[in-house]
């Protein structure tokens, strides 16, 4: 009896240090970026560094916001990520749902293949063409147009999880809501929507997760502020006068903000949302 | 309307051929079970009949209406499903409405025909309650009214008792019937159990691999099937059959095999029989076992009987009944024993039944031949 108690210590011990030992490995850049958002230039450059700086100031976020039309990018990043997001999930569910429900030729072999190529594909080797077409279309540094080609980029990954979802979804309910009168239409909306809410909680985060950071299209997408995002705001940082690394670090800290809100009121259907794609 | 048809249905899936060229004609107000085993298109028949699948080819007709391709919120029909289908995300008032808010009739009324269809069925209580709470017997209940409170004209049901309990199970099949028969309203009832249709259906129709084997009244398929997996699979437990030839004796035709030699009693099946093999049939509830040595004498008033000698394999007890399995020749047959009967495995038994109550079916293509008498 008394070995196996000191063994639980031992081991209560070791899983500790063990655990605290990894959260400082994750925790410790997000603590450097606010730390470094909140310190002066002089303290961000000292070498050896000073792991508690002596005093904080918000001058980096003064910045942003005063100098550097922080709040229009944004609000732009907010606004694209989320619009983008929402016009995947309205486009790639109805998409998933005749996927998961109707059978047509080739629905497993070429038309998925054919809609998850699409993200095979490194977006860098269809730039030219999607640069020229949006000249034309006249969606160069329109918020609109970066909207369009996040929602493309997400579609893909939309319909692919959102058909393991619906097709847990047991046909015998949208067959008896119909029997019971209604279309199909309004089973669509009134059955399979409601009961593919945890799907689509967690693929509005993923969506929003997989585009947040985006540099590649926006850079060459947008030409001013009035259309770029936080990534392209942040590269902007890094100029003549060296690398602003104190206002680096306070964009990334409110970058983080909406990102990290999302996911404490979504945490539990991630995971769900993840299973779903990956083991399906 | 005047009953539902359906003419010579055909569905395919790919390659698989669910149903085959099936016609079958429910008179209106009937009670029909569509029994067979699993795999055996009881599901896309009444999927059918409903409207959620499309016939490859054929025709469905309810009264003198072509309906086939009629989609199914437009049918005069309520289908309740094996999982009952209930809609999660509705408390159980909301499901029972479903059919009444499609209509888009006044909330009163709505209100008044929900209260009045849960208050028949005794589940008024849990009006307000989620599906989540309730027991396998109350979702079952819940369901059955949300078809009811269609008002349609013809109410599918697709193996509706197979996820519940045993007790349960025996328990809903005397309220189903009581209920049924309370609302008249033309039936069908898919089941793979012929327990439900013994005691459920006027009439049955048996199903195998997508064809309709026989479709009659319960008694006529009962006593005469059209073939043996008809006459085996409608019964509980299934009929015994045992492979014999027809032989020529000095008291006239007999039936023999390597444990059995028992002569022909009808004159009508021995004009019909020729020197070849055949499928002996008999029913477990129709053999009695003798755990004390062979019977003398008359057994159940009757005089004349068969004798098989075995040894028990084992005894299984269903509900308060048992099945023995007995152990003769090569053979395993199986005897239904009312009340609970326990005896050693091995030892040695006679069976006896009476040679008026056998079946024969030609072995090689399955067709009924007739009856002992």
């Amino acid at each position: 009896m008394r070995r196996i108690q000191s063994e639980s210590v031992a081991y209560r011990v070791f899983r500790a240090v063990y655990l605290l030992f990894f959260t400082v490995i994750f925790l410790f850049p997000i603590y450097w970026m606010v730390r470094t958002s909140l310190g002066s230039r002089t303290e961000t450059l000292l070498y050896p560094p000073r792991y508690f700086p002596q005093h904080f100031e918000l001058g980096s976020y003064a910045r942003i916001f005063h100098d550097m039309n922080g709040s229009i990018v944004i609000w732009n990043t907010i606004r694209v990520n989320i619009t983008a997001a929402i016009l995947a999930l309205a486009l790639g569910i109805p998409a998933a749902y005749a996927v998961s429900r109707f059978d047509f030729k080739g629905k497993e072999g070429g038309f998925m293949f054919t809609v998850l190529s699409t993200r095979f594909l490194p977006p860098a080797t269809a730039l030219v063409p999607i640069y020229f077409l949006y000249v034309k279309l006249g969606l160069v540094n329109n918020l609109a147009g970066l909207v369009i080609a996040y929602a493309g980029l997400n579609l893909p990954i939309v319909i692919w999880v959102m058909r393991s979802f619906i097709d847990e979804i047991p046909r015998a309910m949208e067959e008896s809501y119909m029997l019971d009168g209604h279309s199909r239409l309004g089973a669509f909306f009134k059955i399979i929507l409601p009961l593919s809410l945890p799907g689509i909680a967690a693929m509005f985060m993923i969506c929003n997760f997989l585009t947040w950071g985006e540099f590649l299209l926006s850079a060459v997408l947008t030409t001013t502020y009035t259309a770029q995002t936080i990534p392209i705001a942040v590269a902007q940082l890094e100029g003549d006068i060296g690398i602003l690394w104190q206002q680096i670090c306070a964009y990334g800290v409110i970058a983080t903000v909406p990102i990290a809100l999302i996911i404490v009121f979504f945490q539990r259907y991630l995971v769900r949302g993840f299973s779903f794609g990956i083991l399906k | 309307m005047q009953g539902i048809k359906l003419e010579k249905v055909t569905k395919t899936y790919g390659k698989k051929r669910a149903l085959d060229n099936v016609s079958l004609e429910v008179e209106e107000g009937s009670f029909v079970c569509l029994l067979g085993p699993t795999g055996s298109g009881k599901t896309t028949l009444l999927k059918i009949l409903a409207g959620v699948e499309t016939p490859s080819s054929g025709a469905v007709y309810f009264g003198s209406t072509n309906v086939t391709l009629v989609p199914p919120n437009k049918r005069p029909v309520s289908m309740v499903f094996e999982n009952f289908a209930l809609y999660p995300n509705m408390s159980v008032f909301r499901n029972i409405a479903s059919p009444l808010l499609a209509r888009n009739l006044p909330k009163k009324d709505i209100e008044q025909k929900v209260g009045e269809t849960a208050k028949f069925l005794r589940i008024d209580r849990l009006l307000k309650r989620r599906i989540s709470q309730l027991s396998g017997g109350e979702m079952q209940r819940v369901a059955i009214a949300r078809a009811l409170c269609k008002d349609a004209k013809v109410v599918l049901f697709d193996e509706i008792f197979v996820n519940l309990d045993y007790k349960l199970r025996e328990q809903m099949r005397i309220e189903f019937k009581e209920l049924m028969e309370r609302v008249k309203i033309t039936s069908v009832f898919s089941t793979p159990d012929p327990e439900d249709a013994f005691m459920l259906a006027d009439k049955v129709a048996v199903i195998r691999d997508g064809q309709i084997r026989q479709f009659a009244p319960k008694e006529i398929a009962y006593n005469y099937p059209v073939d043996a997996f008809t006459g085996a699979y409608f019964g509980y437990p299934e009929m015994n059959l045992l492979d014999c030839i027809v032989a020529q004796r000095d008291g006239g035709l007999t039936l023999e095999s390597s444990v059995l030699q028992m002569p022909i009693l009808a004159d009508s099946l021995r004009t019909k029989l020729k020197a070849r093999s055949y499928s002996l049939g008999v029913r477990p509830e129709h053999l009695k076992l003798h755990a004390e040595g062979a019977p003398s004498g008359a057994v159940d008033g009757r005089e004349q009987q068969c004798i098989l000698e075995g040894s028990i394999l084992l005894t299984e007890v269903v509900g308060s009944d048992t099945i023995v399995h007995v152990s003769i020749g090569s053979d395993a047959i199986e005897v239904f024993t009312p009340g609970i009967y326990r005896e050693d495995v091995g030892k040695h038994v006679y069976l006896s039944f009476d040679p008026r109550k056998i079946y024969l079916f030609d072995k090689d293509s399955g067709q009924f031949v007739g009856r002992g008498a």
